[in-house]
């Protein structure tokens, strides 16, 4: 079965829906120290499947939700997952990203995904500052949420009751 | 209503209606078998919190009921087939839910049934899930099912017996504590285990 859902391309990028195939790339970097800041327990290989299953039936259940990031001309190997999505508790929707693919460190690929994704919420979902969750550890995840442009809020609530977590507000207006 | 229940509108509404044109609907006498949709969500919760949700992988919180469902729905995004809610034709309700999935660590396809009280003891859970069987054997040519329950859940076992399944004793020594009965298409067609 394959379904016709929103895709779209970057300069270098293509953003798809979550596919069967993404798990296993999905699933080491779930099981791998890079995850450390998205989860809260020690991972284990069914709970990342819980947590990639539950990805997938956001955009089934809202018709929106997190893009798998590609290169434009290797659609089937994926990257990582950015994208607007409102899980479960969340006080409000989140744009979120995980980058599996340490191969795309330092490239701008990250940025370049995420404006992307962003842009998508802005424009189609007509989302208005949206936040984004971060660790207080995960340097690389604050670099590139200034990067966007976004700034701390200290005020804003987030789910996450037994983690460090610092909330990026988004800007009103896109750069 | 919590804000993560409130179905989408404008854009993302038509993602959804466009992607649920494109999926299966079953219809039985009484009942419309459809994949479910985030309106169905309260009827999930009211099942996974009731008396039988500890038949369910229950006690069920909030949190980890909706993550149950929504999981169970993204198997139509990952698997091609996932979780059909039960409609009663002539109300429009929900009864209930056939979870149809192939989850993490499992060999084969699943099938489970799952009715809100008002709507057992009347065949309810056997029509719809004969209705999903008949599916995934005719339309996706699966070779196998498999039924797990809680061993105390009567109505489910006597759901998974007029369903024609049969207990698999070997593999429930193996799994420790649940009942485990398989289907297998029969050769003599849809009748032939009705």
């Amino acid at each position: 079965m394959s379904f016709d859902f929103p895709s779209f391309s970057t300069d270098r990028l293509t953003l798809r829906v979550p596919q069967a195939q993404d798990l296993a790339p999905w699933t080491a970097f779930f099981m791998s120290e890079r995850s450390q800041y998205i989860r809260e327990t020690e991972p284990t290989e069914a709970l990342a499947w819980r947590a990639f299953a539950h990805a997938a039936g956001m955009w089934m259940l809202r018709g929106y939700g997190s893009f798998v990031i590609t290169h434009k001309d290797v659609p089937d190997t994926a990257l990582g997952m950015v994208g607007p999505w409102f899980p479960v508790g969340w006080p409000e929707p989140e744009l979120g990203w995980t980058i599996w693919n340490t191969s795309i460190e330092g490239t701008g690929i990250a940025f370049e995904a995420v404006q992307a994704a962003r842009r998508y919420a802005y424009d189609v979902l007509a989302w208005d500052q949206p936040v984004s969750y971060i660790a207080r550890d995960n340097t690389r995840s604050i670099k590139l949420a200034e990067r966007l442009g976004a700034t701390l809020d200290p005020s804003a609530q987030h789910p996450f009751a037994h983690k460090d977590i610092l909330v990026y507000r988004h800007p009103k207006v896109l750069p | 209503m919590k804000p993560w229940l409130v179905p989408s509108n404008g854009i993302p509404a038509d993602v959804t209606a466009k992607l649920h044109a494109q999926l299966p609907q079953l219809e039985t006498a009484r009942l419309l078998v459809r994949p479910a949709r985030l309106v169905d969500y309260p009827v999930w919760d009211e099942i996974m919190k009731g008396p039988n949700g500890v038949f369910l992988g229950g006690p069920w919180d909030d949190r980890g009921a909706y993550l149950d469902f929504a999981q169970c729905v993204g198997s139509w995004f990952l698997r091609g087939f996932g979780l059909w809610a039960i409609e009663n034709q002539q109300s429009s309700k929900v009864l209930g839910f056939v979870a149809h999935g192939h989850e993490y660590g499992c060999l084969e396809a699943e099938l489970g049934f799952l009715l809100i009280e008002t709507a057992q003891g009347r065949g309810i859970a056997t029509e719809a899930a004969r209705a999903v069987r008949d599916y995934a054997f005719n339309v996706l040519k699966q070779p196998s099912l498999v039924l797990y329950f809680d061993p105390r859940n009567g109505a489910s076992r006597a759901v998974a017996l007029k369903l024609g399944a049969t207990q698999d004793l070997a593999a429930e020594t193996q799994a420790k504590g649940a009942a485990i009965y398989r289907l297998v298409p029969s050769d003599g067609g849809m009748e032939a285990y009705t």
